[in-house]
């Protein structure tokens, strides 16, 4: 049993990333940030889809986030579509932060103002399972 | 004079440019050709998604490399264990993984039957996979590609490919698993036995360079009728440039 877990740890690690684009060493994908703003620019494109996410601070400026979700050709297969987001939209967003500290990130999971959640999974994998 | 003779020498380029084009014509590209054919083959119509494992986990048969891409295979296995990051050794993130990477991308891929020819469309990036069915004499030492010069031929239901002149900088579905430019991926691609949905491809990789003995790995498939391929453009908005040290970069700019 012990080895057969060994085995399969040792699996895990000499995969090759199963993403089509960039690994995500660069994001904490171990901390989640959630962020509470208007949405500026969501942009449908590829390899990511893209989100501008204007957050208030206290003394009323704003900090702008910079967040990329997977490709839209995983998206529509986990319930988004190009006009889920548009400019001005309330929505509550988690993300995997940017391991450098600037504003941006990976996103996790939005909550759109009508209590909708979708996630960002980044690979058929698992939204196989929503088919 | 010499604007004289600049387009004689042009076309004289041209015509030895154009030179190796009237060599003999490969059978899929005959002027008449059968479609007859096409009736006996499987059905393999609609989209084909990746199931989870298979070689994309890193499970089933470990590689058995020797010489130096051992001791690659070795390093890096050692460097990850270390906690360090392997980074991709490419200059774009946006580069397609070639053969056999193309083939366990977490996208659908389709099959398109022709008169002597298979054709592979991976979703991501729009790749496209030519495998030659037309019974050709293979060209002779063809330059290496990203997805190398796929020759295959049909054995009942079964397309059965050999894949050579893959570019050697590449890597085998593994982090520090690479090869030499005598590198053989020899693939079997069926429906599972009793699951008409479900497709797998057996792959057998060769090379007398690199591994000790054969590698077999299986990648599996599950179809979807009901869906279509989506435009995958990576440049459209790629704000993940490499930098001068193998670095991904993050642009945030909003526009």
């Amino acid at each position: 049993m012990k080895v057969r877990l060994l085995a399969a740890l040792t699996a895990a690690i000499v995969a090759a990333p199963a993403v089509a684009h960039h690994s995500f060493a660069m994001f904490d994908m171990n901390k989640v940030v959630t962020l509470k703003g208007a949405v500026e620019v969501f942009k449908w494109s590829n390899p990511h889809a893209w989100l501008s996410l204007a957050v208030p601070n206290a003394d009323g400026t704003a900090e702008h986030w910079a967040i990329e979700l997977t490709s839209p050709n995983n998206l529509v297969h986990q319930g988004w579509k190009r006009t889920t987001l548009k400019p001005g939209d309330k929505v509550t967003v988690m993300v995997h932060p940017l391991n450098s500290g600037k504003a941006g990130g990976s996103l996790y999971k939005v909550k759109l103002a009508d209590g909708t959640e979708l996630g960002s999974a980044t690979s058929q994998d698992s939204s196989n399972n929503a088919k | 004079m010499r604007n004289r003779s600049a387009p004689a020498l042009g076309l004289a380029g041209l015509l030895a440019f154009a030179a190796p084009a009237f060599a003999e014509v490969p059978p899929a590209a005959a002027e008449h050709v059968s479609y007859a054919a096409l009736d006996k083959l499987p059905d393999w119509r609609g989209i084909w998604t990746p199931l989870p494992g298979g070689p994309r986990s890193g499970a089933g048969e470990a590689p058995v490399f020797k010489g130096k891409y051992l001791a690659v295979y070795e390093d890096t296995l050692r460097r990850i264990r270390a906690g360090e990051t392997i980074k991709a050794e490419r200059a774009s993130n946006c580069t397609p993984p070639g053969m056999p990477g193309i083939m366990i991308q977490p996208y659908d891929i389709e099959f398109l039957f022709t008169p002597g020819r298979v054709t592979i469309n991976q979703e991501a990036y729009m790749q496209v996979r030519r495998i030659f069915t037309d019974g050709r004499t293979p060209v002779e030492d063809p330059d290496p590609t990203y997805n190398g010069y796929s020759i295959g031929h049909w054995e009942g239901d079964t397309l059965v490919v050999r894949t050579t002149a893959v570019k050697s900088d590449l890597g085998l579905f593994r982090f520090g698993a690479t090869h030499s430019d005598k590198l053989v991926i020899n693939e079997r691609i069926h429906l599972k036995p009793g699951d008409p949905n479900v497709l797998q491809i057996d792959f057998t990789f060769e090379d007398p360079e690199a591994l000790a003995q054969p590698w077999h790995q299986t990648a599996s498939f599950e179809r979807h009728r009901d869906l279509d391929q989506i435009e995958f453009v990576c440049a459209e908005n790629d704000r993940n440039p490499v930098d001068a040290n193998g670095d991904t970069a993050f642009i945030e700019t909003s526009n």
